[in-house]
């Protein structure tokens, strides 16, 4: 007992200045990050990187208990759901035989035409190991990173739709950011009218379209997809359908099924060739072939090489 | 400040925190919450349920930590656990651990009477903490010209963390026996 008053006397000033330098430290990152974040990005990515792999063996049980647990809730009702798929599957079969003879109808057209697709469409799927966000940031975690061969703003979906775009790669993981996210822009063409517009996140399910030139020929339930604008995405990607939230919004009603999110395809993105300049004159060989070949002939000095301005 | 109870309590305290963390980022509710389209009771239940975001039981779980073994949780461990935290989730890194690491320190080793009424003022005390930190980070997030959380999720947040803290402290009684300590015994 005597021991306390003296235990005190030194343990609170060192714990103080254990937690001033702790804060400080926080403060300082903060204001690291603030001032230039890509450094510290690259730090939070490394770090995400060497934590995240190692808390998946724990995290991969419980993600597969807590889904039977909401797979088993859906047992109650089976019946039902069971006579729903079967009209479905009726439904799609018609479907499924229409759309074969379309692809083939298709195929036959790009043949006679030699039509070349984008060859951007490869992907590279990874599973998703952790949900990163916050409940005002929407982002999951990749297994997959620059060691796969992963890059910045790539696209993301699931099977069907758009998800979101790869932001923040590491060595073993990569940051998907989802178009739910606050900060999540893409710009997307709507189907049938051709407009162009922007899929804006709010922390919803449910992202708002914006910058819509005409309201009017956009009805509920056209298709959405990505328009390529900007070169960040790849064009003609799913993303979902329009849809009239109740604060009278259009909205985008997403393909991708974002309450599942296990694994994602990644496509590759290459930077889009861009065609710089107008095409030069093809000329015979011994004429000037370059603008300033051109003007130093007529200045009546001939250049002795070639010299390209 | 190296005898086994506290260095017993600093890995009890680091578990938690690191299970804390780990159910935090199952990839479970990668959906955010719904925009209800039809009205109907479920829908709306749902809906509202869906938009009040988790409270930080991180913090939740710091804060009755320290005002009840002050020596267990001590700061740099703190910091660890938040900044891990900031890290993985996508925001600001560094201000919401520096925030909550004021915070416990405010706590840290509060004298609260035994019985109901002490412990109503240490509610009370946690709820005015939580409704501040969501107000600071407010306004140095828009002072620093960062995008901050809306402004009425982010109370909602603080006010439910605020109502769950009871919980968390029972469930830390229960589960680790961590009680307040007796005036004798105030400084392990």
């Amino acid at each position: 007992m005597a021991r306390k008053p003296e235990k005190q006397s030194y343990a609170r000033p060192i714990g103080r200045i254990f937690a001033v330098g702790a804060i400080g430290l926080c403060l300082l990152i903060f204001v690291i990050w603030r001032i230039d974040s890509p450094r510290v990005e690259r730090l939070r990515a490394q770090i995400v990187d060497r934590v995240v792999p190692n808390m998946d063996w724990a995290m991969a049980p419980m993600t597969a208990a807590a889904r039977m647990v909401g797979d088993f809730q859906s047992y109650a009702r089976i019946y039902e759901q069971n006579r729903e798929l079967r009209r479905e599957l009726q439904q799609m079969q018609a479907w499924r035989e229409a759309a074969l003879q379309l692809e083939q109808q298709n195929a036959r057209l790009l043949d006679l035409n030699n039509v070349r697709l984008d060859p951007r469409f490869t992907w590279i799927t990874g599973r998703v190991l952790a949900d990163s966000g916050s409940p005002f940031r929407q982002s999951v975690l990749l297994n997959v990173g620059a060691r796969d061969g992963i890059g910045d703003g790539w696209a993301a979906m699931d099977g069907l739709g758009l998800v979101g775009r790869i932001s923040g790669t590491g060595q073993r993981t990569a940051r998907a950011i989802l178009l739910t996210d606050a900060t999540s822009r893409v710009p997307v063409t709507i189907q049938p009218s051709g407009q162009n517009a922007i899929i804006q996140g709010d922390n919803t399910s449910a992202p708002v379209i914006g910058f819509l030139e005409d309201d009017a020929v956009v009805r509920p339930g056209d298709r959405i997809v990505t328009s390529g604008d900007g070169d960040v995405f790849p064009s003609g990607v799913l993303v979902g359908q329009v849809a009239v939230g109740r604060d009278g919004l259009r909205r985008a009603r997403l393909s991708a099924d974002m309450d599942r999110l296990e694994f994602l395809r990644v496509l590759r993105a290459r930077p889009a060739e861009g065609i710089e300049g107008a095409g030069r004159l093809v000329l015979p060989a011994g004429l000037p072939q370059t603008r300033d070949e051109v003007d130093a002939e007529i200045a009546g000095e001939a250049p002795e090489d070639d010299v390209d301005g | 400040m190296g005898d086994l109870a506290a260095w017993t309590g600093r890995i009890a305290f680091a578990c938690v925190a690191v299970l804390i963390l780990t159910l935090a980022a199952l990839p479970l509710g990668t959906n955010p919450s719904a925009v209800p389209s039809e009205a109907s009771p479920i829908t709306l239940v749902r809906a509202v349920a869906g938009r009040l975001p988790g409270p930080d039981l991180l913090l939740l779980v710091a804060l009755a930590w320290v005002v009840r073994r002050p020596a267990q949780a001590p700061a740099p461990l703190a910091a660890i656990a938040f900044l891990l935290r900031d890290l993985l989730n996508g925001g600001p890194p560094g201000l919401g651990a520096a925030l909550d690491l004021l915070a416990t320190e405010r706590m840290r080793g509060k004298r609260f009477d035994a019985g109901v009424p002490g412990f109503l003022s240490e509610w009370g005390r946690v709820a005015l903490l939580l409704v501040l930190l969501a107000l600071a980070e407010q306004v140095i997030l828009s002072l620093l010209l960062v995008q901050a959380p809306p402004l009425g999720p982010a109370l909602a947040r603080a006010l439910g963390g605020a109502v769950l803290y009871p919980v968390v402290v029972a469930v830390l009684r229960v589960l680790l026996g961590l009680r307040s300590p007796r005036p004798e015994e105030a400084r392990t």
